[in-house]
């Protein structure tokens, strides 16, 4: 951890609240990207995020200095798109509505954009496939590096139920990539085959 | 075909032992459906590894800020809710308390003579006491007088002043400080 951190850190456990708005700043990326990819949707993320903060500044007395803040802070950001998940149960948004919905545009080439949210409309609708805890696994082992051991701990879930879900979340992901794949094959060949007037 | 153990190599997430990974290269050269869901997972990896990161709507810290304002205040006003009533109960709880201790231990005759007897008492002291301090009064110079009322007034306006502050305070800013936000 780099020194300024620790020092906001430090002082953010004496009650300093702005030292804390500097650890919003500087972590406000990370924790809005893991609940957009739980969630799915930017204005749950935001509610999802500043939830999160609010929850660590609260909180902060029980953080232990001798391990990773992102990981503390993370772990809690899982926790709760994991209960609201469990407590919304809504049905996965159809695909128009995603359309619908644009990502913070963070890329003035249209080209770019356009390619980026296709993208993330893909990926999106692959996580819709795992439940909210299997998503939370592979979204803090594949965009944070967590370990196995690391992913336990945040999630509060055994080393060998962490490795059976990630195996089992692999598995799901790569067999949603094929039928989506199918799909889109089969939508082409119709298109091709429809008699061009 | 008997794709076991293969098709769960092919979804480890450590890399395999050399021998291992040549049993799952020999397969894949004569399994379609495992190399397929080979291609289809390290396909999955990829976008894992390099969507772009969802970031939030500038001013994220900004309104964290505002809200934690909004939050404090709502807590606080909720303290100060939580005070009154639990003031309001404690106080209803020793009045039934003493009814229900009147009421046992003594007739509501007895009660209501002794009730009057004792505001007797309290008037006729009253009377007394404003009897000896007028008779005070009229003993001591008109300056001491005047510097007795002076000094009693300044009191009773200090008090009614610090009562009038600690409402407010207590009204706008409740009574946590910051550990208690904690």
């Amino acid at each position: 951890m780099s020194n300024p951190e620790t020092e906001w850190l430090q002082r953010s456990l004496q009650g300093d609240e702005e030292a804390f708005a500097s650890l919003v700043e500087r972590y406000q990326n990370p924790v809005f990207n893991l609940c957009y990819r739980m969630l799915g949707d930017e204005f749950e993320a935001e509610d999802a995020a500043q939830e999160t903060f609010w929850r660590a500044y609260q909180h902060i007395q029980r953080y232990d200095p001798q391990r990773s803040f992102a990981t503390w802070l993370l772990s809690i950001a899982a926790h709760y798109c994991i209960d609201q998940q469990r407590k919304r149960r809504a049905p996965i948004l159809a695909i128009d509505d995603l359309l619908e919905e644009t990502l913070p545009d963070q890329a003035p080439d249209p080209e770019r954009t356009a390619s980026q949210t296709e993208e993330q409309l893909a990926m999106r609708k692959l996580l819709e496939t795992l439940n909210a805890q299997d998503r939370s696994a592979i979204i803090l082992r594949y965009w944070y590096d967590f370990s196995e051991e690391e992913i336990a701990r945040a999630l509060n879930l055994s080393a060998s139920a962490v490795k059976s879900r990630l195996f089992r979340s692999r598995q799901a992901l790569a067999r949603q990539f094929m039928a989506d794949a199918a799909r889109a094959a089969g939508k082409e060949r119709k298109q091709d085959e429809s008699p061009a007037f | 075909m008997n794709h076991q153990p293969f098709n769960s190599w092919l979804y480890e997430d450590t890399p395999l032992p050399a021998a291992q990974a040549e049993e799952l290269r020999q397969h894949l050269q004569t399994c379609p459906d495992c190399r397929r869901q080979q291609e289809a997972w390290l396909n999955v990896r990829h976008m894992l590894r390099t969507t772009e990161a969802a970031r939030p709507q500038p001013g994220f810290s900004n309104r964290w800020q505002a809200g934690l304002e909004a939050r404090r205040l709502r807590q606080q006003r909720r303290q100060v809710r939580i005070t009154i009533l639990a003031l309001a109960g404690a106080v209803l709880l020793v009045l039934l308390g003493l009814l229900i201790y009147f009421a046992l231990t003594s007739s509501f005759a007895d009660l209501f003579a002794s009730m009057i007897g004792t505001s007797t008492q309290v008037a006729v002291g009253l009377v007394q006491i404003g009897e000896f301090f007028q008779s005070l009064l009229r003993f001591l110079p008109p300056e001491v007088t005047a510097a007795a009322w002076f000094i009693i007034a300044s009191w009773i306006c200090s008090l009614c002043l610090a009562w009038v502050l600690s409402v407010w305070r207590i009204s706008r800013k409740g009574v946590s400080s910051h550990e208690e936000l904690h």
